[in-house]
Formats: C-alpha cells, sequence, structure tokens
C-alpha cells in the first residue's frame, strides 16, 4: 500500500502540464528528499506562480506530512489543497488529497471524520466516474471500519473493493492483496480466524519468492491470527518474518523513517511481545514492549497505542504489577473512549445513511434519466420510422414518376412515329398525285394544240376550197365549233385547276363572260345575271366553283337549246347561311314525269351533290326552273 | 441518424420535384414538337386535297375528252361521208 501512494503521488507530479516543470521537479525532490525536503519545500513556495501550482505545493507539503507523521500539518496543508484543488480540474491530485485526509484522521482515530472524507471522496470518484479511485475509497473505509472494530462493514467494504480490483482485466497484485488484507484482518478481529487465514493465505497466491518481500503485512496478520489461535511458536516465526523483511525493506530504501516505519515496527513488536507473555518469557516480553511503546507512540497511531496499552495491561497483569495495570488500562480505556464515543458512533450512521441516501438518489436520478434517456431514444425511434415511411413514399414516388415519364416518353414516340408515317404516306401520296397532274397538264396542253389545229385545219378547208355545198360546210363549222367549246372547256378546266380557291367575284366573272358569249350566239334572248353583293367574298374549293359554274353553264345551255326561252334569269342570293342560285326561263318547258333526265340534267344533280348542295327542278309550260342550294 | 434521415427526405423530395418539372418541360416540348407536326400534317393535308381536287377536275375533263372524242369522231366521219357522196355521186338506174 505504501508503495501504492508513493507510486501515485509522484505519477501525478510527473503528469502535470510542461508549463509548470519547474515547481514539479522542486516538489519532486522535496517529496522524496530525506533530509533537504524542507528545503525544497521553501523553494517551491517561492516558485509559486498560479493557484494550480499552490495547490499542488500544498498537495505535496499534505502528502510529505502524512507520511512523517505529522498529522495536524498534514490535515492544515490538506484542507488547503482541498480548497485550491476544487476549483480546477486536477480531479486525481483532488482524490488523493482526500485520500490522504483518510488515512490521517484514521491515525488520529477520528474515524468519522475518515469516513466523511473517504465518502466525499467517492463521491467525486463516482460523479467523475473514475471506478478505480472508487475502489481505493471502498478499501480506505473496509480499514476505518476495521480500525473502529466495526468488523461487518470492513468486510463489507473490503469484499466490494476486492470484486473490482479482481474484475479488472489487467489484475494489480497490490491492489488485491490489499482488500484481501483488509477483508483478512476484520475477519481476525471479529474472532473468525479460519475466514482471517483463508484470506490471508490468498494474498501469498499473488506473491511468489522475491516478491513476498512485498507482503511483510501479510506475514505479521497471519502470525496475528495464528497468536489468537495460541499458536504461539508458529506465530512468532511469521511475525519474526515480517519483522526482518521490514527489516531489510528499511535497509534498500536507505533507512527512510516514515510513518510506515513506525506503524509496521509497533505492530510487529506488540505481537511479538504478547507471544512472549503468553510463553511466560517475561524479560522478552519486556524487552519487546519497550520497544512497541516506542514505536506505537511514534507511529503517532491511536489504534497501535490502544493495542499497545491493551496488550502490556494484560502483560502486566499477568505478572501482578497492579499499578502499571491500572495505569495501562487508564490509558488503554482513555483511547477507546475518545475513538469509541457513542455520538461518534451515530455520527458514523448519519454519515453513512446521508451517503447512502445521496447514492440511491443519483441512482434514482440515474434511472429517471435512463427513463428519459429511453423515452428520447423511442421518440427518435419512431420519428425515423415516420421518416422512414416518407422515404419510402418518396422512393415509390420516384419509381412511379420515373415509370410514368418512361411509358410517357414510349407514348410520345409511338405517335411521333406515327404522325412521321402519316406525314411520309400523304408525301408520297402527293408526289404521286403531283407526278399525275403534270401528266395531266401534259395532255391538256396536247389536247389543247391538237384541238387549236384541227380548228385552223377546217377553217383553212373552209376558206381555201370555196365549199358550195351547204351540209359540207355545216359540217366543217359544227366541228370547228365543236372544237372551240371544248378549247374553251378546256381552258375552263386549267383555270379551276391552277386555282387552290376560286372566290364568288372569279366566278361571277367567268358566267358573265359566258352569258356575254351566250347573248351573241342567241342576241333574241334576254340574259339577266342578279349577284348579291354581300356573297362577293365568299370563297369555293376549285371543285365546287367548277361545278357551280358547270350547272349554270348546263342550265344557261339547255334553256338556250330547248326551251325557245326569251328571257334567262340568272339570280344568286344568301339565303341564311347558304346560297342560293335560280336559273329560270320563260320557255316552253318540259314534263318532268314523262321525259326522262338526260345526261345533262343528271350531270348537273351529280355535281351538285357532290359538293354537297341541294338539286332541284321545276318545270311547267311557262318555262323551268333549277334553283342550287349551297 | 434522424438527421441524416431528414437529409435523404428533402434530398428524395427535391428529387420527385425535378423528376416532375422536367415531365412537365417533357410534355411541353412534345406538344410543341407534335404541334409543328401536326401543323405540317395540316398543310400537307391541304395540299393533297387541293390535288385531289385538281385531279378530280382533270378526271371530269378526261371523261369529257372522251365524249368529245367520239363526237368529234362522229363528225369527222359523217364530213367523210358527206365528201364521199359530193365526190362519187349515186348513180340512177
Amino acid at each position: 500500500m505504501k508503495n501504492f501512494y508513493y507510486f501515485t503521488i509522484m505519477a501525478l507530479l510527473f503528469s502535470l502540464k510542461t508549463d509548470a516543470q519547474d515547481i514539479q521537479k522542486i516538489l519532486v525532490k522535496a517529496f522524496t528528499s530525506q533530509d533537504s525536503s524542507n528545503y525544497y519545500f521553501k523553494v517551491a513556495k517561492k516558485s509559486i506562480k498560479t493557484q494550480a501550482d499552490e495547490a499542488q505545493y500544498y498537495f505535496c507539503k499534505s502528502a510529505r506530512c502524512c507520511d512523517y507523521n505529522q498529522l495536524d500539518s498534514s490535515l492544515v496543508y490538506g484542507e488547503r489543497a482541498i480548497k485550491l484543488l476544487q476549483n480546477g480540474n486536477d480531479i486525481n491530485s483532488l482524490l488523493t488529497v482526500y485520500n490522504n485526509m483518510t488515512k490521517v484522521y484514521r491515525k488520529q482515530g477520528q474515524y468519522d471524520k475518515a469516513i466523511s472524507y473517504a465518502l466525499s471522496g467517492m463521491r467525486i470518484a463516482e460523479k467523475a466516474q473514475n471506478d478505480k479511485w472508487v475502489a481505493y475509497f471502498t478499501d480506505n473505509l473496509s480499514y476505518t471500519y476495521h480500525d473502529f472494530e466495526s468488523y461487518s462493514k470492513g468486510i463489507y467494504y473490503g469484499k466490494k473493493a476486492l470484486k473490482y480490483w479482481l474484475s479488472q482485466k489487467k489484475q494489480n497484485p497490490d491492489m488485491i492483496s490489499n482488500s484481501l488484507n483488509a477483508i483478512a484482518i476484520n475477519f481476525d478481529d471479529w474472532n473468525q480466524p479460519d475466514s482471517a487465514l483463508y484470506y490471508h493465505r490468498k494474498v501469498l497466491k499473488y506473491y511468489k519468492g522475491k516478491d513476498t518481500l512485498q507482503i511483510p503485512a501479510t506475514y505479521n496478520n497471519i502470525g496475528n491470527t495464528l497468536l489468537k489461535q495460541k499458536k504461539y511458536k508458529e506465530a512468532k516465526r511469521w511475525i519474526s518474518s515480517a519483522l526482518r523483511i521490514h527489516d531489510k525493506n528499511f535497509e534498500d530504501q536507505n533507512g527512510v523513517k516514515d510513518s510506515y516505519y513506525y506503524y509496521d515496527r509497533a505492530t510487529n513488536y506488540t505481537n511479538l511481545a504478547t507471544i512472549a507473555s503468553e510463553l511466560n518469557d517475561f524479560d522478552e516480553a519486556e524487552r519487546m514492549f519497550k520497544k512497541a511503546q516506542e514505536f506505537s507512540k511514534k507511529s503517532n497511531n491511536a489504534e497501535k497505542l490502544r493495542d499497545f496499552y491493551y496488550q502490556q495491561a494484560q502483560f502486566n497483569k499477568k505478572r501482578n504489577n497492579l499499578s502499571k495495570v491500572v495505569q495501562d488500562q487508564e490509558n488503554y480505556i482513555k483511547l477507546r473512549d475518545s475513538v469509541f464515543a457513542v455520538e461518534r458512533d451515530e455520527k458514523f450512521s448519519e454519515l453513512e445513511a446521508k451517503y447512502q441516501n445521496e447514492k440511491k438518489e443519483k441512482e434514482l436520478l440515474r434511472s429517471k434519466a435512463k427513463i428519459r434517456e429511453r423515452e428520447i431514444e423511442i421518440e427518435n425511434k419512431n420519428t425515423q420510422f415516420l421518416i422512414l415511411g416518407l422515404i419510402s413514399l418518396a422512393l415509390l414516388c420516384i419509381v412511379y414518376l420515373v415509370y410514368r415519364q418512361q411509358k410517357l416518353k414510349n407514348k410520345q414516340q409511338e405517335q411521333e412515329f406515327e404522325l412521321k408515317s402519316a406525314i411520309a404516306k400523304i408525301e408520297t401520296q402527293n408526289k404521286l398525285q403531283e407526278q399525275r397532274l403534270t401528266i395531266s397538264r401534259d395532255l391538256h396542253d396536247n389536247i389543247g394544240s391538237q384541238l387549236t389545229f384541227i380548228i385552223s385545219s377546217v377553217d383553212n378547208i373552209k376558206y381555201a376550197f370555196e365549199i358550195d355545198n351547204s351540209k359540207l360546210d355545216n359540217k366543217l363549222s359544227g366541228i370547228s365549233n365543236f372544237a372551240k367549246s371544248t378549247i374553251i372547256e378546256l381552258r375552263d378546266t386549267i383555270w379551276a385547276m391552277n386555282k387552290s380557291q376560286i372566290n364568288f367575284e372569279d366566278l361571277q366573272t367567268r358566267i358573265h363572260n359566258f352569258v356575254d358569249k351566250a347573248k351573241e350566239a342567241k342576241s333574241e334572248i334576254e340574259f339577266n345575271f342578279v349577284v348579291d353583293t354581300e356573297l362577293k367574298d365568299r370563297k369555293f374549293s376549285s371543285i365546287e366553283g367548277m361545278n357551280i359554274y358547270r350547272t349554270i353553264q348546263e342550265a344557261i345551255n339547255n334553256s338556250i337549246k330547248y326551251a325557245e326561252a326569251k328571257t334567262i334569269d340568272i339570280q344568286v342570293d344568301k339565303v341564311g347561311d347558304k346560297i342560293q342560285i335560280v336559273v329560270k326561263d320563260d320557255g316552253k318547258g318540259f314534263d318532268l314525269v314523262t321525259t326522262e333526265k338526260g345526261n345533262g340534267l343528271l350531270n348537273m344533280q351529280k355535281r351538285i351533290e357532290e359538293i354537297n348542295g341541294e338539286f332541284t327542278i321545276q318545270s311547267s309550260e311557262s318555262g323551268t326552273n333549277i334553283t342550287i342550294l349551297l | 441518424m434522424t438527421y441524416l434521415l431528414i437529409f435523404i427526405t428533402l434530398l428524395l423530395s427535391f428529387l420527385i420535384v425535378y423528376l416532375i418539372l422536367k415531365s412537365y418541360q417533357s410534355q411541353k416540348k412534345f406538344q410543341t414538337r407534335l404541334t409543328v407536326l401536326e401543323d405540317f400534317i395540316i398543310e400537307l393535308n391541304k395540299e393533297h386535297q387541293k390535288q385531289s381536287i385538281q385531279l378530280q377536275l382533270s378526271e371530269d375533263l378526261k371523261i369529257k375528252l372522251k365524249q368529245v372524242n367520239t363526237v368529234l369522231n362522229q363528225n369527222v366521219f359523217e364530213l367523210n361521208y358527206q365528201l364521199f357522196e359530193n365526190s362519187f355521186p349515186k348513180k340512177d338506174h
């Protein structure tokens, strides 16, 4: 244990930041030096620059005083160190000071304070979640309760600490043996020597050969237990071994006489004196008691002094030295009363109850926090599920959109393809039609020129040969006129073909020309051609225009040829949305029932029906009336 | 985790909006192209119709010319007949 404390303090000093290196070096020297410690502490005090330096100074000073049994000074420096360290972040130093304070108060026999500091340190360690330090303080409590003769609690804490040290992956034999030792001495003083020996011997499992030099206390404690079992010789052998180990260690450590030096020897010599007394070797016992007294006093440890006075009283009683017995008993009772006051016991219980309450409250808070955490976790999970649901929905939407997009694209491509196919088809048809039209045009030109040739040939024959034969002359004139009328018809058709649309004005001009020619041919007939001015802008397709023109032409021709009419009226009016064309003559008419319709009438009807018009014919003795409704 | 999920949700939402917009734009673009093609078809149809009418007129004329041809043949025949009659008068027995 001693080694552990020494190592902890040194490690803490070396682990401090580099900007405070000077004072640390000095403090290390001050802590380790045998003779010049005070000098180095003075130098260190002068080097204090920050609050942290000051805290480290008092921390070292307290530890040093503790080790060298300057218990009051250790307490004063410890309190100062605690005040300064509480403001900083150096938890390890703070916990070390608390540990030292516990040790000092235990030495002084002020167990209530020792326990108070141990519990405070434990709280800080638990808050910092430093389990190692919690275990250190638990060990400390075990020893304190032992000294206070509250062995059940001592065993409880010892076992608790042992459980922690054994649970570590990398086991520390020093700490394990420390806990085992704490449990064993509690059992020992609780008059359960078998259990005590069981735990003592367990320590030996961790130390073999030279390593046993580290556990002289175990040797002594085994001896102590054997002493209680009245196995004096065996006990003496173990305790003597412990003493020899102490002496050897003392030599190896260059004769450092710290608190442990006196404590260990006080224990050993008291035990040896007791054994000598029990074996009735009074001289030896007296000699040993003298040494035990010296070391017990120097150890400044209440427990050691108490044991010493008790055993010496027993020895003097055996020797009937009553005055000394009374004196030793007085000293023993005085120490015992100072340690075991009733109020102190109550305070112990209070402290522990307070600690346990706080612990329970903390546990309650922790469990509440855990419940809250769990609730938050559940809430988070719910939120996450909700979001995951949304994500799934979004993914479905995306899949649907992509699918729809693809489908649409395919549909569009199909539509486009259909349209392009249709275009290609129409274009092909158009090209074909264009070719046919070109051929037709060439044919028309040829026919036109051939007809002109016929007309000129017939006319030439007529004038060149002075034909007297009237029949022949009429025949020639007939052929010439027929060819001329065919040419006119051909021209009319070519006119219509060359126009994509025919407005009524064009049609009107054409009809006028025809009527004029008819007038020339039949001057005795009166022609009246009236057109509604509203129809001026009306447009027709070329086929409509042509069919209307041909029908009117046919109607007029019929009236001229067969009706013997004096007047032919051509009336074009707007009737609602429609056009009404009436060709009327005052000729002899014909019987619609008895007269078979000729090609002319049928053609007229067919042409009008072709352009979705209505064709009606009325005839009587007073004339014929042809009505076209478009 | 929650933030990551929220981020993914937002990302997917943006993706959805982007896809909807893209789909809309694609449709609009296609409509424009379709309109052009339809207009073109209409034009072609008009042209086709015009040509059909012209062909119909031509057909009508063809029929008419056939009739004219028949009439002219008849006339020419009659003229020739008359000429023969005049050149070689009938002998009375």
